[in-house]
This record gives structure tokens, C-alpha cells and sequence, in this order.
């Protein structure tokens, strides 16, 4: 490699760990504070231990070991509890003080509930997850609802209801997974909305669907070539297509059991986007076609689609319905904008056409435009 | 032994100096703010409970040792765990412009080990013998794991430095 290669990676190394370089969050009076602590967790573990160690020889060790298991659930070790517990604690500040209490099916099985506690500071705060369905058509169960774009067009909603900060992240059309933060004054929230996404993102993407709560179907099988029939379909739909750049081949995804994983046979849905070459604000075009049979085929069911931004389904022909819609992706007024149009046909299967950009820039492609996009035949498993 | 206000005093004075670096070198390990500021807070703390030992001319070295074993240890229970905050297949966030797109995608193709010998090597500046070091492999080692993953990125600044000019 010569210099003038060693400078260029240099340089842009640099670049990439400067620019768009958030505030930090750490101060050394916070980390002072932090060490002192941990130093006097050690110092009380190692007196606690020496104490212990001397009781269990006075009392006898099986007297003292019968009371000092911490009370678990039957649940605790299960492979649900171990992936949300993993997720919680690669999202959340704080991970190493979460432990878990709970994690049990409602009578019936058809939702779980689940807590950790977390102490920090002397304040005892209850981290509250529940795995369920819900017949909710939009994303939001309760007031201050912002909703965040997730992976493979999915939405993180995020509200307040009872005293809890909640991110909910369906992963199907019925199936949610949601984090909430249940502070003792129900206004002192340890967690920002973000964490929280992070969380329930993490967690509703990897935990397993519990038994009883599973929906039996089997995607039909996609034509060959989908893929580049998907990418040849945007590029002919939208004007000046030919000029996009694929930011990620379309892939197909199977929402099985413990997530969105890519497959090579039958798929609930394909993901796929494309961004624009020399654009301001960086526009994203994203698709999500979902294969037939995985969604109900309604009115009501497009209007679901929008959840808390505003639209009106128009009707077409052979019963599909079109949306278009709006969604800020942050509280900030700077956050990017989402702008989707959405058909749901007859067989339940949906096309997701969206652009995303930032916040000041215009829109590259209108509704109508998208909403063609979307209605293309090529976009769909027959 | 340094009384406690003087301990905190330059303890606080380092992380002035330092902590900013830090989490630009812990982002370029891992990718993400959130996680590079968690790697941080996690290096300080361990740096605070033994500042007292750690000779001063070796403390840079210290944290950047701390920083690396947190970062592949953290690695390593991830991938026991198998959760991510990000489904590997989505593309990485549009912020930014094609090169840092680019160069993150190519970044996060790289091991773990890999990827952090190139950023103590090119991010850093650090010898090979100190990166040698500070990994734990012998600096033959360095020499080809480095090769190969700038490689990588070399094609993605080759073609970005072609499209611009």
C-alpha cells in the first residue's frame, strides 16, 4: 500500500468518527461517581462473602443455601427469558444491574408478562416487557405517541399509559413485543424513548414466539427471479428510476420463530432499497412486499397500516386498498421523514413503497408516484 | 498515596483530555454511538477504581487495552447471545455521505480483531509492535491481518476517490 492510500484511509478513518459526532452523554463527575460506587459494591461483596462464609459454616451450608436462592420463576433459564434478557442489556444503560423477576404466560398463553428490576442510585425502577397479540389497528395504546421507523418496514411506537413509557414493536400484524419503563412516580423515567426502542427492537427480533402464541401459515413460493423483478419494477415505476443505486439487494425474509432471517425458500416478505446518487437530505427508497395469506385483506386493515399519521384508504380495482402517508421518524424537528404508499390486495398479501428523507429536503417522488409503484403487478407473488 | 481530591482532580483532567478520542476510537471499533459511549463509560470506571496504580506514562496504553478487551469480550458475548440491536441484513443508516456509508459497510465486514487492528493502526497511529501488543498477537500477525482488511477498504476509497474526480 502506498503512502498516499495510507493518508486516504486516514483521512477517511478521521472523517468517519468526526462528522455527525453526537454530544457525549459520559461527564468525569458522573464516572467519579460511578467508580465510587463500584468500588463500594466490591468492598460490600467481598465483606458480604467473608460473612457469608462464616454463616454458612455457624448455620450449616444447606440451611443457609435453601434461603439465599433467589426467588425465579419457572421461566427463568428459558430461551425467551435469556433473549430478552440479552436484549434489554445490549440496549439499556445500567445493564448490569437488571435482574429478572418474571416471565410467565397469562392463563390461556396468549400473552406474556415479564419484569426486571434495575437499581440505580438507591432507586428501584421495574423494567416491564410483555410478548402478546393485539387487536389495536394502529400502533399506539396510549397518549404521546410517537412512532419510529424499524427494520424491514416495520414501526416502534412509543407512548405513556398508565404510569409506564412504552415502545411497542409489532413484529407481525399482531404479534408485539413492548418495553415499558415503570418508575415508582410514574413521571421519573430512567430510560429515553430511543433505549427504549432499542430494546423492544432487539428484543421483539430475536425472542422466540412462545408456544400456543404461534400463527400456522407457509408462505407461497416467490417466482424465480423476484428479486430482480422487485428491483426492475422500482426502477420502471418511478420516474427516473434507472438512476438509482441499490443500497441493499432485495432479499427474502421469513419471520419465523426468532426473527426476520433471510431465506431461500418461501418468504413472508422481500425487503429491499435504493437510494439516489447526488440527491440532497441522502433520499432512501424502501420496498416491502408481503407474500399472501400473512395479512388480512380490508379496508381497516390499510387504515391500520398508517397507524398514528392521518390517511384515508381509496378503494381499486379487484378489492385492493391504497394508502399514503406521512410519519415524522423522531421527536426532533430535524428527524427524517417517512413518506409511504401502501396497497393491500385481496389475498392479504401488501406492497410498502417509501421514501425517506431529511427532515428540510423535498421529497423526491410524489404519493401518487409511490402509490403507482406500489400497484405494479410485478410487485406481487402471481 | 495521592490524597482523593487530587486523584479525582486529574482522573478528571484525563477524561478531558482523553474521553472524546476515546469514543471516536471505540465508534470506529464498533460501529455505533451508543454502544462506543457505553465501551467508554466502561473503560473509565475500570480506569478510576485503579488510578492510583496504574503508572501515569502508561495510562494511555491502559485504557486503550481496557477499551479493546471490553469491546472483544463484549463481542464475544454477543455473539453467544446472538441478539442484535440491528438485523445484520439492513443497510446501514442513510446519515452521512456514500464514502462513510461505504466505508462502515466495509468496516463491519471485517472481524472484530481484524477491524481493530486496522483502526490502533491507522485511527490511532500506533506502531505495529503496539498493536502486536495490545491484541496479543505477534506482529507478523498485525502485518497481514492489517493487509488484508485495508485492502478491503482501499477498493472502497479507490472507487470513491475515482467518482469525484
Amino acid at each position: 500500500m502506498s503512502a498516499v492510500d495510507d493518508e486516504l484511509l486516514r483521512d477517511a478513518l478521521h472523517e468517519y468518527v468526526s462528522a455527525d459526532e453526537p454530544p457525549m452523554r459520559v461527564s468525569s463527575a458522573g464516572l467519579i461517581a460511578a467508580g465510587r460506587r463500584r468500588q463500594r459494591a466490591g468492598r460490600a461483596a467481598a465483606l458480604t462473602g467473608t460473612v457469608a462464609a462464616v454463616l454458612a459454616v455457624l448455620a450449616g451450608a444447606t440451611l443457609w443455601s435453601a434461603r439465599s436462592v433467589p426467588e425465579r420463576p419457572a421461566t427463568a433459564g428459558s430461551a425467551a427469558s435469556r433473549r430478552i434478557d440479552a436484549a434489554l442489556r445490549a440496549a439499556l444503560p445500567h445493564r448490569g444491574t437488571l435482574v429478572l423477576r418474571t416471565l410467565a404466560p397469562v392463563p390461556g398463553g396468549t400473552a406474556w408478562h415479564g419484569s426486571w428490576v434495575s437499581t440505580v442510585d438507591g432507586r428501584t425502577q421495574v423494567i416491564r416487557v410483555d410478548l402478546g397479540f393485539t387487536a389495536a389497528s394502529g400502533p399506539c395504546g396510549g397518549t404521546d405517541c410517537q412512532v419510529t421507523a424499524g427494520p424491514y418496514g416495520t414501526r416502534v411506537a412509543t407512548y405513556r399509559a398508565a404510569g409506564v413509557l412504552w415502545a411497542a414493536h409489532r413484529r407481525t400484524d399482531t404479534f408485539e413485543v413492548r418495553v415499558g419503563d415503570a418508575p415508582p412516580s410514574r413521571t421519573a423515567f430512567r430510560y429515553g424513548r430511543d433505549e427504549l426502542v432499542r430494546a423492544a427492537t432487539s428484543a421483539a427480533l430475536t425472542v422466540p414466539v412462545p408456544d400456543g402464541m404461534r400463527v400456522d401459515h407457509h408462505p407461497a413460493a416467490a417466482p424465480a427471479g423476484f428479486a430482480r423483478r422487485l428491483d426492475a419494477a422500482v426502477r420502471g415505476g418511478l420516474p427516473g428510476g434507472a438512476g438509482l443505486r441499490t443500497y441493499q439487494e432485495p432479499v427474502g425474509l421469513s419471520a419465523d420463530a426468532t426473527g426476520p432471517r433471510r431465506t431461500t425458500g418461501p418468504a413472508d416478505f422481500w425487503y429491499a432499497d435504493w437510494t439516489i446518487p447526488g440527491q440532497p437530505g441522502g433520499p432512501r427508497i424502501t420496498v416491502r412486499v408481503d407474500a399472501p395469506g400473512t395479512g388480512a385483506a380490508s379496508r381497516s386493515v390499510a387504515r391500520a397500516l398508517c397507524g398514528a399519521a392521518a390517511c384515508t384508504p381509496v378503494a381499486g380495482t379487484h378489492g385492493t386498498w391504497t394508502v399514503t402517508y406521512e410519519q415524522r421518524l423522531g421527536p426532533g424537528d430535524g428527524d427524517p421523514v417517512l413518506r409511504t404508499a401502501a396497497v393491500v390486495r385481496a389475498d392479504g398479501s401488501r406492497v410498502l413503497v417509501g421514501e425517506e428523507v431529511a427532515a428540510s429536503v423535498e421529497f423526491p417522488y410524489s404519493g401518487t408516484e409511490l402509490a403507482a409503484a406500489a400497484s405494479d403487478p410485478a410487485m406481487s407473488y402471481g | 498515596m495521592a490524597p482523593a481530591v487530587d486523584v479525582e482532580r486529574e482522573f478528571a483532567e484525563y477524561f478531558a483530555a482523553r474521553g472524546q478520542a476515546l469514543r471516536r476510537t471505540a465508534y470506529a471499533l464498533c460501529g455505533d454511538w451508543h454502544l462506543a459511549e457505553d465501551l467508554v463509560q466502561s473503560t473509565f470506571v475500570r480506569l478510576y477504581r485503579n488510578w492510583r496504580r496504574i503508572r501515569q506514562p502508561t495510562i494511555d496504553a491502559y485504557a486503550r487495552r481496557t477499551l479493546l478487551n471490553l469491546f472483544l469480550s463484549g463481542r464475544r458475548t454477543a455473539s453467544r447471545e446472538q441478539v442484535v440491536s440491528e438485523v445484520p441484513e439492513r443497510a446501514a443508516a442513510a446519515a452521512g455521505s456514500e464514502e462513510r456509508i461505504d466505508l462502515a459497510r466495509a468496516l463491519a465486514r471485517l472481524s472484530p480483531r481484524q477491524r481493530a487492528m486496522v483502526v490502533l493502526r491507522y485511527l490511532e497511529d500506533l506502531p505495529v509492535a503496539e498493536v502486536a501488543e495490545l491484541v496479543g498477537v505477534a506482529e507478523g500477525t498485525v502485518k497481514s491481518q492489517t493487509a488484508r482488511g485495508v485492502a478491503a477498504l482501499r477498493t472502497v476509497l479507490r472507487d470513491h476517490a475515482l467518482s469525484v474526480r
